[in-house]
């Protein structure tokens, strides 16, 4: 364990450390692309001042939120979909034809009908992040050996319990790699409304800002830092939570 | 962060809690989340509404309204202006539109396009009006590029087609006989208009204040055109609108508006006032501040000026039909 | 879509041959259905509404005929427009969807095979996913030319992660008893990865590319919005902005018919390729 974080930060520093080599080459100018020790400074600063901290609270709880409901809409209907072939033809054009939109054409549709507050870049992030999870669901479902669940029809087994005994447990890691997916997604979406519409705060409002007021690439970069760790560490707890709870998985993979 | 940004909701509320339990109401980006309430003895029966929220963007067209609400000047009209940040026009008119905002500071190309569009919007009063030296068409120190007719076939960095900055250069390259499809446009946010005029991903580059001064500081950009002169010179650019439906139902809360407006617009005139007020309303560095080339802040509503704008855009295939702006003013 | 595979006939009983033709009409039927019946609602609605943002599905079928049809035969129909706007769209978005599979496929094999190069790796990969493309607008200024370089950059940045997390994850998943006996008998590298590798991994990867694929056709739009001199997204920006919402909506739809198309054809594609693994695309999931 120790060893794999000791490896993940050489890798990071690695990446770094690049970066800090093509700042300092002169192919560009230190203030369009500042180096990684400028930006640190700038972070560690920005970290102490509360506005800078509560963008970023407001990013997290919104992209959270979205993730949540992302789920909260995605799943059940991925169940119902992967399980009654008949509703997934029903809607699958509709399903297909959705999909494609990019949350980007639909901001000022999103605005007319929510307004400019948190609500906006909340309901862009849950559309776009929804698909690979509904999907990812979907897909789980339908590989399901039907012969296990016609065993457990055979064995009486009412529908639910199926559910939750043999689907469920089946699906779960497709589900989660695909929660995984739709989180990056749904933080991608939220800093990008914040930072294309705005008026919600949040890291992207922060990006804006700094470029429309000062064009301070160092803040911009903060920003952007901040939200890769915020990726970086979501994907993290996401993947522990699949190793800990999910952990079956693995012994039905080398079992099969 | 000092500048108001407006109404958060519960997300900044919810930040706001967790945050700074302590309650740091100084900040007024955290109590933002809560709406102001109507200042204590106002005169509610003159105007029709006395808490306004106003659209803005954090440039200096705008930056009056910021003054006004700062030295109490909307307060003296009974009013309670709330400006609430917003990052492009063409976004914050659906805003308007479902009347999350009452009062929207736009620029005139995307008030017009609405207006064509059926989007009932009307102007209740002018922001800024170009000055010379306002916006240039630069380029890096040592292009070889020198004058306008040294343009012709080079890429001219934009912020968006069809907007002012390519009305604008379309207009003023055609004064020195050169037509708009003999220079290519494309599309670069101004923040990073300075990075893609060094990389030369650009060879000129059209720029606003701040942008304009900022270039000319880092990079050394020379002027190679003044977009707004000659046919175009003192161009309205910015200004307030409210929909059809607001403007008939609140006479007086616009009138009173526009009046503490023009005061504010008055003061703002003044470079004394003028500097530190865009340093606290549009995040403008310091050291810049003394020397860009502040815009006009006019006093009055012209429908005829603003004429020119729509006729601008109707010359360049912005508009199919033409716009009557005087049916699209609300004047006293 | 992975929901065909729900309809596909792998459960037994249902795949019996002289209602299989009644069956498919009335699938047909359900498949056509639900959207017209959401076309007349939306219109129904749309019309009660009278909003400028929200027109009726019958302006923006006027607005789709005006702006990307229309146009001669010899082009396909398509409007002077729709040539000079829609092909370069596409062409940068299969172009760097392309790439982002390549590479993604390639690395996320690797990486999947090495649990030593995804220690390495594997934080900074979740640590760049994160980034938002459009707050990378100034280092690709930096990097690429203005138009195709940098929009093809936007593109294969933003959707080759889909593709590299599955493919490693699909090549983690080789049986073991696969990777023992390739071990025992000393399969040649190149034949380890074409033949065990690549094919445990496939229907993983081709689920990453279908997520791609889509999500490379909204970050096509994205890409538009800097440095555009064409492209459906910029169309899509243009219209936005003058607040013509009927063509706004046309490109919509056009994006809307377009994701679709594509998939469909992957999703072909993806049947003929992995038609040999036993229960279809089953080995995906776990």
């Amino acid at each position: 364990m120790l060893r794999r974080v000791v490896r993940g930060v050489i890798g990071f520093a690695g990446f770094l450390l690049v970066w800090e080599l093509f700042s300092r080459s002169g192919v560009v100018r230190e203030e369009f692309l500042p180096p990684p020790t400028t930006v640190f400074a700038r972070l560690a600063v920005l970290l102490t001042e509360p506005p800078f901290v509560a963008d970023v609270v407001a990013t997290v709880l919104a992209w959270l939120i979205a993730v949540v409901i992302a789920s909260a809409i995605a799943v059940p209907l991925g169940l119902l979909l992967g399980s009654v072939p008949s509703v997934a033809a029903a809607s699958r054009a509709l399903v297909e034809f959705l999909r494609p939109i990019p949350s980007v054409a639909l901001i000022p549709l999103v605005i007319v009908l929510l307004g400019v507050g948190p609500e906006t870049k909340i309901t862009l992030a849950v559309y776009a992040s929804l698909w690979p999870l509904l999907f990812n669901t979907i897909y789980a479902m339908s590989e399901i050996d039907p012969v296990q669940v016609d065993t457990a029809r055979a064995f009486g087994l009412s529908r639910s319990r199926i559910l939750w005994t043999v689907q469920l447990p089946h699906a779960a890691p497709f589900v989660m790699t695909g929660v995984r997916i739709s989180a990056s997604i749904a933080l991608i979406l939220v800093i990008s409304t914040e930072l294309l519409a705005g008026g919600s705060g949040g890291l992207g409002q922060v990006i804006f800002d700094a470029g429309a007021g000062g064009g301070r690439m160092d803040i911009v970069l903060s920003a952007t830092l901040v939200a890769g760790v915020i990726g970086f560490l979501g994907n993290a707890a996401l993947e522990k939570v699949q190793r800990r709870w999910l952990g079956w998985d693995d012994q039905i993979d080398a079992g099969r | 962060m000092q500048k108001p940004i407006g109404r958060r909701r519960f997300l900044t509320g919810l930040a706001a809690a967790i945050v700074v339990p302590t309650g740091l109401s100084a900040c007024s980006a955290l109590g933002g989340s809560s709406e102001p309430a109507a200042p204590e003895g106002a005169p509610a029966g003159d105007v029709e509404k006395p808490t306004l929220n106003v659209g803005v963007l954090p440039i200096v067209g705008a930056a009056p309204v910021t003054l006004g609400v700062r030295d109490g000047l909307f307060q003296q009209a009974g009013l309670t202006v709330t400006p609430q940040r917003i990052q492009s026009g063409a976004l914050s008119m659906p805003a308007l539109v479902n009347g999350e905002f009452d009062i929207l500071f736009t620029n005139y190309v995307s008030a017009i396009a609405a207006k064509s569009q059926g989007i009932d919007v009307v102007i209740i009063a002018e922001a800024s009006r170009a000055l010379p030296a306002n916006f240039s068409i630069v380029a890096m120190p040592n292009s070889p590029l020198d004058g306008p007719a040294s343009l012709v076939g080079q890429t001219i960095g934009v912020n968006a087609l069809n907007n002012i900055a390519t009305l604008t250069t379309s207009s003023a390259l055609g004064v020195n006989g050169i037509t708009p499809d003999q220079v290519n446009f494309v599309e670069v946010p101004f923040p990073e208009m300075a990075t893609a005029l060094e990389a030369g991903r650009v060879q000129a580059a059209f720029l606003p204040e701040p942008f304009l001064t900022r270039a000319k500081r880092s990079l050394g950009a020379k002027t190679l055109l003044d977009p707004t002169t000659g046919p175009t010179a003192d161009l309205p650019i910015d200004g307030y609108v409210v929909t059809r439906e607001f403007a008939e139902a609140n006479p007086n809360t616009i009138k009173a508006f526009r009046s503490q407006l023009l005061e504010a617009q008055t003061r703002s005139s003044d470079r004394v006032v003028l500097e530190p007020l865009l340093i606290e309303a549009t995040g403008l560095e310091p050291e810049i501040a003394p020397l860009i080339s502040a815009s006009a802040y006019p006093t009055t509503t012209n429908p005829t000026s603003i004429q020119r704008v729509a006729d601008l855009m109707l010359q360049f295939g912005a508009l199919k039909e033409p716009v009557d702006i005087s049916q699209m003013v609300v004047l006293d | 879509m992975s929901a065909t595979t729900a309809v596909r006939p792998v459960r037994g009983p249902h795949r019996a041959g002289g209602a299989g033709a009644r069956r498919r009409a009335t699938s047909t039927l359900q498949r056509v259905a639900v959207p017209i019946v959401a076309v007349i609602a939306w219109e129904i609605a749309a019309r009660a509404g009278d909003s400028p943002f929200f027109p009726p599905p019958t302006d923006i079928a006027v607005a789709f005929w005006e702006t990307w049809l229309g146009g001669p035969a010899s082009q396909l129909f398509l409007s002077d427009v729709a040539v000079q706007n829609i092909l370069p769209s596409l062409a940068r978005m299969l172009g760097g969807w392309a790439v982002a599979v390549v590479v993604g496929v390639s690395l996320g094999c690797a990486l999947g095979r090495s649990a030593t190069a995804m220690d390495y790796a594997g934080p900074l990969l979740a640590f760049a996913r994160a980034i938002p493309p459009p707050a990378l607008v100034p280092v690709f200024l930096v990097l690429f030319e203005l138009g195709t370089p940098m929009q093809l950059a936007t593109i294969i940045f933003g959707v080759v992660w889909p593709v590299l997390l599955n493919s490693a994850d699909g090549a983690r998943s080789v049986h073991p008893v696969q990777v023992q006996t390739a071990q025992v008998f000393r399969i040649p590298r190149r034949q380890w990865v074409f033949g065990v590798v690549l094919p445990a991994a496939l229907p993983k990867i081709f689920a990453g590319m279908r997520v791609s694929l889509s999500l490379a056709l909204i970050l096509m739009v994205i890409s538009e919005l800097v440095g555009a001199t064409n492209g459906i997204g910029l169309q899509l920006a243009l219209a936005q902005r003058r607040f013509d919402f009927d063509t706004m909506w046309a490109a919509v739809v056009l994006l809307g018919a377009l994701g679709h198309l594509f998939n469909s054809v992957l999703l072909a594609v993806e049947r003929r390729v992995l038609a040999w693994q036993p229960g279809g695309t089953r080995k995906g999931g776990s």
